[in-house]
């Protein structure tokens, strides 16, 4: 059996299948896109009824979206051309410029891979007054110390803190009961794990089970219209504590954890322990700071006050501690845990000219940031406007030149945030702010139509020969369908490249 | 549409022109953004852009009418879609606020 | 070849179907590329899940009319033990739980597959005399979108979070803060909702494709614009509602999945405080806020109004092939009706936001929103109306699938009119979220859309299968879904108006405001008939919450009323009567040339359409009916012109 008009249009509409198919196809696209453009435009337009929140601007790279425009271009040329050269049914050459094509897609997405690991090592921390500092290098160690109690949650217990422990595992013994002066009725000393949290569950389900048939029976004894209720996993056991028989300590990352408080932590899989933050790890650790904003900061007047000029300069005890190797010898040389976040490239960069002494360097990175300041507020004075509210308080601390003196400054100023004063924290993806959250789900579904495309394209370039003997005409139906598919794709990243690279 | 080897080769050197122009108006957007951010003029080189890549490229400067219909029924609602927008933006709690600067 | 005669060519059909014979079992009928039995596997696993639908509806069901009562043995034999009380009660997470996927899978995985997947796909090829849909593999490959879609969906009830339970609308914050107690965010069932959604909506969108390309382009000879039966307007309406509706779903979909697992907050507004599963985990949400929970409003409803009328045009449709059919007089209206469709189609776009009134869009917004809702009221009533006035001085045949679309038109008109009240932001932020919505959707969708649905199963019944569907079995399955129907929403109306909210999971029984609400003094006569229902006792005074206790009882009948169909639908596959003519109904349309049970292909001959699509009656000729298909008496060619030639100039 044959379709009609699979390759030649049909006389009234004058159109092949697949020719209304591709634009019922893209039609359904724009209102895809469409409605992730009408995202983008309520999250930037709402931003400016936050008082806290400033939309990021020119925070992407211009030389690589630039590039990446240029080569989605010319693979939409490349593609056209391909076709053209199917009508002259040359199909070397079609081949040629179609492997052309796919080879530029190829070079987009790598670039764009660049781009993506970028921002995934780049971070930024709000503090409670709501400044922000970004910069490289993070350290979210967060070690709690005498820990004795836990507490488990039977239906999720996954075991996730022990692996966390530092030093040895202790042993556990299960609270059986608490006596009428709360006092623990302790059990045998055991290793938990999720197989022994499963088998005390079961056991003890298996005691109220009994009780609970016991019951049943017991009334039934006594009504004999009594309805016996069956044992439901609802009656079983919830929550199981156990003490360590010892104290100890676990470190780990802060942002595997579900909540961290200054007296308890309480893991993913519903465990809580109660414990101390230990004074090695005071709070949250950013190796080199580049930029520093103050628009949103609650302080009078944040040139002085804000909380990041009383962090800045502080350097991570955790980070001597472990450099001087007297930390537990078992963790000495396991490099993930002796300082996470702590990279060593980022220390070669280091400008080697400037010795590292934190104190100064905060110092240096104050300068930078008030001289520029300075120099924003003047240029206004004298041209009688308003000065730039984003400029004034949001600056790169990393490199300046100071006009007046002609003196280049550079710093790579630490910071050391306690963790009350961590509002929130990440790197530069989707959870920073919501510029990060539609540029990702914006250019990550274009990648994946351009991934999408050329996977196609690639096809036809391959395989096509087969068809191509058979029916030419309907080779090239076939690469026009995915040459429309591919100009779509280029004229979505056409509206891309100025939404988020330069306004 | 032109089927005979010379139209083709004609259409050839047409689609590089076209190509060249959009890689100037591509460094025209960057240049431009440089000297003022102006959202206006970015997005009118896209559309300019755009509109060339679809009536060129995607040969809508001449197709078939049913194809139009279908476009313009699209192209109707998708503008629609972005006045959501603004229709979220009654949204008393984001209302704006005036900010103390 | 006449309708109505015994064809010579059925014998010749089953030449036609051996030839494919040799195709193995699995490409015949799993991953077939024939459109007919790609309808036929829609069509299954549709019913399947209405099914499933149904269960879940009525354990939601025994939670409110006994919320004191265990669930029994019957009900409680599908369900994990775990999500019990430890009374064995319906927990209210549970309601939560079955409420959202009871919405879900009646919409997204039964109604919309069967309206459009199954009777689209099996009708539309054959009613424009196509050999099959244009793109036959994407056809497959969206059922199988489909069926993944729906595989996420029931996986998700297994899984240790349970599934979803945010409402099926799964409104931000409420969807991305549920379940974030679970370790793991990717395996909770609020993600596979949302994976399992993004699955079906490309379904959906590949189907649409394929339709409208269908539709536009594989129309046979002759068949031109008007002489499309009605059915293949709303098809074609409802690919465009899909085609253009579902993507903001989609995007709204990727935001959410975006904020559950990658901590975006598009929906989340800064400072969020929420109080997870236990009150440990209260607190600010991680995130840095400063999206808005009213866009993911705005993105859902942009699609799920017209979603409720791509619930309902193709029971519309198939209620107006069956009508011309068995009333023996063309369809009144034929025009009307195609225009009022395409500007339902339309106007369906701009309405959304009267789902919204209580967000505090602001007076414009609902004012200009309340406007477009009570004008798109015209082209449905027209559409009803024109169905209705075709009865006047038809000769009817009262035929199962007849009596169907019998019920269907006053049972979609009390739906339709209900809502009337509703398109008013007024009445609307008295009645929100009460029962009263819930009796008037389920108004449409249930005995409107569902009736119709049936109806379509039993007339292209013989077609599909070359055998009839026992009409006795059909009026038992008929009568006592049309009562209980009724007695189930029609005192959701009652109960909606005097205030009880949807969200109830014990029915009310524990607000304050609903005791004493009295329906009928003690001794009145309408007490007496009341307390005939099982639940209530006799002799008391009727409240208004004893008619969960009527609603109840209706359910189960309704339960009991589908036996009959199941039996009937199963045994006249293997069993039913043989119909001895390919035309069964003496209807008009072209899928009546084809041979019953058609093989790939669909058509022994070239079908040319020779004429308008419902040409029932025509004096002077000498049958009541003059198919699409057949040249006029002697060789004249009725019409306007020649379909032969006007294509063969065209060429």
């Amino acid at each position: 059996m044959e379709i009609p008009f699979e390759v030649k249009p049909r006389p009234d509409t004058g159109l092949w299948n697949a020719k209304v198919g591709i634009w019922l196809f893209l039609a359904s696209e724009v209102m895809l896109f469409g409605g992730l453009f009408s995202g983008y435009l309520f999250l930037r337009l709402g931003s400016a009824g936050e008082a806290d929140y400033f939309w990021p601007q020119g925070v992407l790279s211009v030389p690589f979206g630039f590039v990446n425009t240029l080569i989605l271009i010319l693979s939409s040329v490349f593609v056209v051309v391909a076709w053209l050269q199917l009508k002259l049914r040359n199909f070397e050459k079609f081949r040629f410029w179609m492997i052309l094509v796919v080879f530029c897609a190829g070079i987009f997405l790598v670039n764009k891979g660049f781009e993506y690991s970028a921002k995934f090592k780049h971070y930024g921390i709000k503090l409670s007054d709501n400044s922000i500092v970004e910069g490289h290098g993070i350290d979210d160690t967060i070690r709690y110390e005498g820990i004795k109690k836990v507490n488990v949650d039977v239906g999720r217990f996954e075991g996730e803190f022990l692996e966390s422990v530092h030093g040895d595992t202790p042993k556990f013994r299960e609270v059986m009961s608490v006596d009428a002066d709360g006092k623990s009725v302790l059990g045998d000393s055991i290793e938990l794990s999720e197989n022994a949290v499963k088998k005390i569950e079961e056991r003890r389900n298996n005691s109220l089970r009994e009780k609970h048939l016991a019951s049943n029976e017991e009334a039934k004894a006594k009504d004999s219209d009594f309805n016996a209720i069956r044992w439901l996993p609802a009656m079983g056991v919830k929550q199981l504590s156990f003490v360590a028989d010892k104290e100890f300590s676990i470190e780990i990352k802060r942002k595997k954890l579900r909540k961290s408080f200054p007296d308890s932590v309480k893991f993913r899989d519903q465990t809580s322990l109660k414990g101390t933050i230990s004074k090695l790890t005071p709070g949250l650790y950013l190796q080199a700071v580049d930029r520093i904003d103050l628009r949103a900061t609650d302080s009078e007047d944040p040139e002085t006050s804000s909380l990041v000029w009383k962090y800045l300069g502080k350097e991570s005890l955790l980070k001597g501690h472990s450099d001087q190797g007297s930390s537990d010898a078992n963790h000495g040389d396991d490099k993930d845990h002796a300082a996470i976040g702590y990279n060593e490239d980022e220390q070669k960069v280091k400008d080697d000219s400037h010795p590292h002494d934190p104190k100064k360097e905060a110092a240096m990175a104050k300068k930078i940031f008030l001289g520029a300041r300075e120099n924003v507020l003047q240029e206004a004075k004298e041209n009688k406007k308003e000065a730039d509210f984003g400029k004034t308080l949001n600056h790169s601390v990393l490199k300046w030149k100071d006009d007046k003196e002609g003196e280049v400054l550079k710093s790579h100023a630490p910071i050391l945030v306690p963790w009350e004063d961590v509002k929130l924290y990440s790197n530069f993806t989707p959870k920073w702010n919501t510029y990060y959250a539609i540029y990702f789900t914006l250019t990550g579904l274009h990648g994946l139509h351009v991934l999408l495309g050329a996977l196609v394209l690639l096809y036809f370039a391959v395989f096509g020969r087969k068809l191509f003997d058979k029916d030419p005409e309907h080779m090239t139906n076939r690469v026009e369908v995915g040459g429309l598919f591919w100009h779509f794709v280029d004229l979505v990243w056409i509206f891309l490249f100025p939404i988020l690279y330069l306004m | 549409m032109a089927d005979t080897p010379e139209e083709i080769l004609k259409d050839m050197k047409k689609y590089w022109r076209v190509g060249w122009i959009l890689l100037a108006c591509t460094a025209l957007t960057v240049a431009v953004a440089k000297v003022t951010p102006s959202v206006i003029i970015g997005l009118g080189i896209a559309t300019v852009k755009a509109g060339l890549v679809a009536l060129i490229f995607m040969h809508l400067s001449h197709e078939k009418s049913i194809i139009y219909k279908v476009l313009i029924y699209t192209v109707f609602f998708a503008i629609g879609l972005m006045f959501l927008t603004l229709l979220a933006m009654y949204d008393p709690i984001i209302a704006p606020v005036n900010r103390a600067y | 070849m006449g309708s109505g005669t015994s064809t010579a060519e059925s014998a010749n059909a089953h030449d036609h179907d051996d030839h494919h014979h040799d195709l193995p079992f699995l490409k015949k009928y799993i991953f077939s590329t024939d459109h007919k039995i790609i309808g036929y596997q829609y069509g299954f696993t549709a019913l399947i899940f209405l099914f499933i639908g149904f269960y879940l509806m009525m354990v939601m069901r025994w939670s409110i009319t006994t919320p004191d009562k265990p669930l029994p043995g019957l009900l409680a034999a599908f369900l994990n033990d775990s999500w019990l009380s430890d009374e064995g009660r319906v927990t209210g997470d549970l309601y939560n739980m079955f409420g959202a996927m009871h919405g879900t899978i009646m919409v997204f995985l039964g109604i919309v597959p069967l309206a459009f997947g199954a009777f689209g796909n099996f009708v539309t090829p054959l009613q424009i005399g196509a050999p099959d849909m244009a793109f036959p593999r994407l056809n497959m490959a969206s059922y199988w979108f489909y069926f993944l879609g729906g595989v996420t969906m029931l996986t998700s009830f297994f899984i240790p979070s349970g599934a979803a339970e945010a409402g099926w609308t799964m409104y931000s914050p409420i969807a991305t803060t549920a379940q974030l107690d679970e370790p793991n965010l990717w395996y909770t069932g609020q993600t596979f909702w949302l994976f399992g959604m993004v699955m079906l909506i490309s379904s959906s969108l590949l189907g649409a494709v394929n339709f409208i390309s269908t539709i536009i382009n594989l129309r046979c000879r002759g068949m031109t614009w008007m002489r499309l039966p009605f059915f293949v307007w709303a098809m074609m309406v409802t690919g465009f509602l899909l085609l253009l509706a579902f993507p903001p779903l989609e995007v709204a979909a990727l935001m959410q999945l975006m904020d559950r697992l990658a901590g975006a907050s598009f929906f989340i507004p800064t400072g969020l405080n929420f109080t997870g599963a236990g009150s440990v985990d209260a607190g600010l949400l991680d995130v840095a806020g400063g999206g808005s929970p009213l866009l993911y409003q705005h993105l859902f409803w942009f699609l799920a109004h017209p979603e409720v009328y791509v619930l309902i045009l193709p029971a519309i449709a198939i209620v107006g092939e069956i009508i011309p059919v068995n009333i023996r007089k063309p369809m009144w209206g034929y025009k009307s009706m195609v225009y009022a469709v395409m500007v339902l189609g339309f106007l369906a776009f701009i309405v959304w936001a009267h789902h919204m009134y209580l967000t505090g869009m602001g007076n414009v917004v609902s004012t200009f929103f309340q406007a477009t809702t009570v004008i798109i009221s015209i082209p449905s009533v027209v559409l009803l109306s024109c169905l209705f006035i075709s009865l006047w001085g038809g000769s009817i045949r009262f035929t199962v699938p007849m009596l169907w679309a019998l019920a269907f038109l006053p049972m979609f008109g009390f739906g339709g009119l209900t809502g009337l009240p509703l398109a008013f932001n007024f009445i609307d932020l008295h009645l929100h979220d009460t029962y009263y919505v819930i009796g008037h959707f389920h108004y449409i969708v249930a005995p409107g859309t569902i009736f119709g649905l049936f109806a379509g199963i039993y007339h292209w019944f013989p077609k599909a299968t070359g055998r009839m569907m026992n009409s006795k079995l059909g009026h038992m399955h008929f009568w006592p879904s049309l009562i209980a129907m009724n007695g189930i929403f029609l005192p959701m109306m009652i109960q909606g108006m005097s205030g009880f909210h949807r969200r109830w999971y014990d029915g009310g029984i524990n607000f304050e405001q609903i005791a004493g609400q009295v329906l009928f003094e003690q001794d009145s006569i309408f007490a007496k008939i009341f307390s005939l229902v099982p639940g209530i006792e006799s002799g008391k005074t009727i409240e208004m919450i004893d008619l969960n206790h009527v609603m109840t009882f209706s359910v189960w009948i309704l339960l009991i009323g589908q036996l009959p169909f199941i039996f009937n639908f199963i045994f006249s596959i293997f069993k039913g009567k043989k119909v001895e003519t390919d035309n069964p109904w003496e209807a008009t349309t072209i899928e009546w040339l084809a041979p019953n049970k058609p093989g790939h292909g669909n058509f022994l001959s070239e079908p040319i359409a020779y004429r308008g699509p419902y040409e029932y009656s025509v004096p002077g000729h000498e049958k009541d009916f003059s198919p699409q298909f057949e040249r006029g008496p002697d060789g004249v060619i009725l019409g306007e012109e020649d379909p032969i030639e006007e294509s063969e100039g065209a060429q």
